[in-house]
């Protein structure tokens, strides 16, 4: 049975990680925000940005992925060209 | 004999045969410590790294010459949920680590994990509050340990050690100037990893930054449509992204399993 995917408030409360560590990890895969606005995102329900929210949770399934676990944080509107590689469900 | 026995047979027996490792301490080192002067220099000295290894080097470095009583030093370092010893005065300090992680219990540990700030052994052939551990290292020849939480207020880093050869080697001085080192080493080592994170944030940012060129050039698409390309990759191969990243910048081509 597939789980649905996780939000980015409930991945980052599985990894473990404190805000500052997804931020530094967030910072490694391109993002540009500042700690206090990734906090600010974390902490309301909808992620203003599609790209930032793709970017943190690339960050959170990374740590799954170290890890071997199956949890994965959903994706938002990845490109279409993307989502036909890969079949994710949440694709446009 | 069990497992953890014949270890520390064998690691008795190599403690034995590096007698120099024993060497007294120096007279000027216990003449002058601790010295004021010395350990502000010492902050100022581990303030101004920014690389980690050099920082943990300066402080057990510093621990062995300025705490009253050490005949040793190490660090215990907390990543996720592994620990490791990341710098040792000498072999015996790793040798003994190993019986901590080994056994899941000793005054680092206690230090490191419970989030006590500081752990004081009179002597470890009659505490009971490690018998694994003791057990397995009562043979080393080392007595007293002190072990300091080493934390800042966001993060736990892991924990400062100190061992000493003979029982209630520790005063009350030895722990004043061992939880000054701790509270030093810590922000010296926050402020060090913090610079780490940056090197390697920037070196990864650029590796991403060359791929999702390449993919731009490639498919006549924007930016953040070619990191959605790399997100897929990284999710179809299992593999991380900066990874798929540099494959790519390397080779030209995008691995999707």
């Amino acid at each position: 049975m597939t789980e649905s995917p996780l939000g980015l408030s409930d991945g980052l409360r599985l990894s473990g990680l404190t805000h500052e560590q997804l931020w530094h990890r967030y910072l490694i895969l391109g993002g540009g925000r500042t700690l206090g606005e990734l906090r600010e995102h974390l902490d309301s329900a909808a992620c203003p940005d599609e790209h930032d929210h793709n970017v943190l949770a690339q960050a959170l399934n990374e740590v799954f992925l170290e890890r071997d676990k199956a949890h994965r944080v959903g994706y938002r509107n990845l490109f279409r060209l993307a989502t036909e590689r890969q079949g994710l469900a949440d694709g446009r | 004999m069990s497992r953890a026995q014949k270890g520390a047979s064998s690691d008795a027996a190599w403690v034995a045969s590096k007698g120099p490792v024993f060497t007294d301490r120096t007279t000027a080192q216990a003449e002058t410590r601790p010295d004021p002067d010395r350990l502000a220099a010492l902050a100022r000295q581990m303030g101004a790294e920014s690389h980690l290894d050099a920082v943990w080097d300066r402080v057990v470095q510093a621990c062995v010459t300025q705490i009253d009583g050490a005949d040793h030093a190490g660090i215990t370092l907390l990543t996720g949920d592994s620990v490791s010893t990341p710098a040792a005065s000498d072999e015996l300090v790793r040798i003994i680590d190993r019986h901590q992680y080994a056994t899941g219990e000793g005054p680092c540990l206690t230090a490191a994990i419970d989030h006590e700030a500081v752990v004081r052994v009179a002597d470890l052939t009659l505490d009971t509050r490690w018998p694994k551990f003791s057990a397995a290292v009562v043979g080393l020849g080392v007595r007293s340990m002190l072990a300091f939480q080493l934390y800042t207020d966001s993060d736990t880093i892991g924990g400062l050690n100190i061992y000493a050869r003979t029982p209630d080697a520790f005063s009350d001085d030895s722990v004043h100037t061992g939880t000054l080192l701790a509270a030093h080493a810590a922000v010296a080592v926050a402020a060090a990893s913090h610079s780490e994170h940056l090197r390697t944030a920037l070196a990864s940012r650029d590796t991403i930054g060359q791929a999702k060129g390449i993919l731009m050039e490639r498919y006549k698409i924007t930016a953040d449509q070619a990191f959605d390309l790399l997100i897929a990759a990284s999710q179809q191969t299992h593999r991380k992204l900066k990874d798929i990243a540099s494959d790519l910048a390397a080779t030209g081509e995008l691995t999707v399993g």
